[in-house]
């Protein structure tokens, strides 16, 4: 105790209600995997993924670990206003998609807690300090629900599932070839990954995209066609995939995430001086001394990346 | 009385997690008890670490309760075939040593995994695993400096032997012992049990309509 501080009991407490948070993080997967029926097997495996066809790209955005809900006002939505904007009748966005929640649910909406969630929503928007990080927390704590082998795969599914229905409830016409793209944000890469593996099973060309994404070595690359990571020089959080999850070390040889490299179905591309989250990251809208605008270089990269690959309709036409 | 063993659990527990297992301070009679009340506590706490295990594989209810049993008993027999092996180790180093005394140290060394539900914890929980592991095996080293009264370095080398050897029992050992649960398994619940999660990526077409849905 330091003149009467009880620092150590403090730290203690934060230890224990840390790992408390940790071991509860996979009840909601848990759970809902207990509600579900055991999956009937209707079809024998089929070839994955037709030649992508030239119809329309269908782009999945999920967002970074700072959402509380679909709904909830996000730093991201000027980003996405301008890649809609330019994206015009290329390709279809589809949003509203909460990647931290197998139910789907938004932190602030249908939950024991959703009070503490708004206010901490609400915290969030005017800047409060520290208090906020919670919900950071309980969204890093679901991205490791969903890099984790054991818990992954039926995490991977619910989230697949509700990809799969915004996408059919979007126009998606099942068995089309019309390609998918994932484009994840931060821990949005990561659930971007795991839901791949499902949708590619319907047959869907499936493409991802991660902006500052933080990924493990998920199963779901053995079935991504392509795997584009864009990022910040000054971005130190997405590097922590590299380092955390050992199955993207080199020492790993047969890691999904080493396959896929090998395979020349991995490409990282540094699109400029950004931080994860500080200033400037990729959404900020200030002018740079260079006269640069990170939120329009970001935009460009993201937008630049899926014409090289010929996914989008103006790009074909050339 | 129960408050009392529970107690004397927690103290013997707690002596052994620090290192320093007083394994001759407690009577034959309340040393079965103790061994088999920890038995039970790991086991519990080990299917509380393989929750994704049980819920790929539904275990609730009376499958529950019989995993447990069996849970319980796997523990018994790895840490009373662990005291066997001190037992011959004993007589080779010239300190033969009464079986019960030794089957109640071996299990005071399954301590460390009373927290085997930390396993739960997503992309740590199997390293944390190996940690208390590790830590058993520290637990290991000083019931057997304490039961056999000799040096470090001797305790070390014969807890060594023992783990190592219980190691490869279990790992040759073990498979034989699956298949058998397995056969149960499928005997009781008519579907096979699957080993891990990640079978579920080997089922194709479970996004088709009406391939998963709520249990009505």
């Amino acid at each position: 105790m330091i003149a009467g501080f009880p620092l150590a009991e403090i730290v203690v407490g934060a230890v224990a209600l840390l790992l408390l948070l940790l071991m509860t993080a996979p009840f909601e997967a848990l759970w809902w995997w207990s509600q579900q029926e055991e999956p009937v097997q209707r079809r024998p495996p089929r070839e994955v993924g037709p030649a992508p066809t030239e119809g329309t790209t269908w782009i999945v955005y999920l967002a970074g670990v700072g959402t509380a809900s679909s709904e909830s006002s996000r730093p991201e939505q000027p980003l996405l206003d301008r890649l809609r904007d330019r994206l015009g009748d290329e390709a279809v966005l589809v949003t509203g998609v909460f990647p931290y929640s197998v139910l789907d649910h938004g932190l602030t909406t249908d939950r024991d807690l959703s009070w503490l969630w708004r206010v901490l929503d609400r915290m969030q928007r005017r800047k409060w300090p520290v208090l906020p990080l919670l919900i950071n927390l309980y969204n890093v704590f679901q991205v490791l629900v969903s890099a984790d082998r054991r818990y992954g795969p039926f995490f991977s599914l619910a989230m697949a599932r509700t990809i799969w229905g915004r996408l059919r409830a979007a126009g998606y016409q099942p068995g089309s070839g019309d390609p998918v793209v994932l484009l994840g944000w931060s821990g949005g890469g990561q659930i971007c990954l795991g839901a791949s593996w499902y949708l590619a099973d319907q047959g869907a060309p499936v493409y991802v995209l991660s902006l500052g994404g933080v990924l493990s070595s998920d199963p779901g690359l053995d079935r991504v066609r392509h795997l584009w990571h864009l990022y910040g020089s000054r971005d130190r959080v997405h590097r922590l995939g590299g380092l955390l999850f050992p199955s993207r070390w080199p020492t790993s040889r047969d890691s999904s995430w080493n396959r896929a490299r090998r395979e020349g179905r991995i490409t990282t591309t540094e699109i400029g001086p950004y931080t994860h989250s500080g200033s400037p990251s990729y959404l900020t809208r200030r002018p740079q001394p260079d006269g640069s605008v990170p939120i329009e270089v970001t935009t460009e990269a993201l937008l630049g990346t899926l014409a090289g690959a010929g996914l989008l309709v103006r790009d074909r036409a050339r | 009385m129960l408050s009392d063993l529970f107690q004397l659990v927690l103290a013997e527990v707690g002596a052994a997690l620090t290192l320093q297992p007083h394994v001759s301070g407690v009577g034959a009679g309340d040393q079965v008890l103790v061994g088999a009340v920890l038995a039970v506590l790991v086991a519990v706490s080990m299917l509380a670490g393989e929750s994704a295990l049980l819920a790929i594989n539904r275990v609730r209810g009376l499958a529950y309760w019989l995993t447990l049993v069996m849970t319980a008993t796997g523990v018994l027999l790895l840490y009373l075939t662990q005291a066997s092996l001190l037992w011959v180790l004993g007589l080779a180093i010239g300190q033969p040593t009464d079986w019960l005394v030794l089957a109640y140290a071996t299990l005071l060394a399954a301590s460390p995994k009373l927290l085997s539900f930390v396993q739960i914890v997503p992309g740590f929980g199997p390293f944390l695993g190996r940690l208390l592991s590790a830590w058993g095996f520290l637990v290991l080293w000083a019931v057997t400096a304490s039961v056999f009264a000799v040096g470090d370095g001797l305790a070390l080398l014969v807890a060594a032997t023992a783990g190592l050897t219980g190691l490869a029992a279990s790992h040759f050992g073990g498979p034989p012992l699956v298949r058998v649960r397995d056969r149960i398994w499928t005997a009781i619940t008519g579907r096979p049990m699957r080993r891990s999660s990640a079978e579920l990526l080997q089922v194709p077409g479970l996004l088709d309509d009406g391939a998963v849905g709520e249990r009505r």
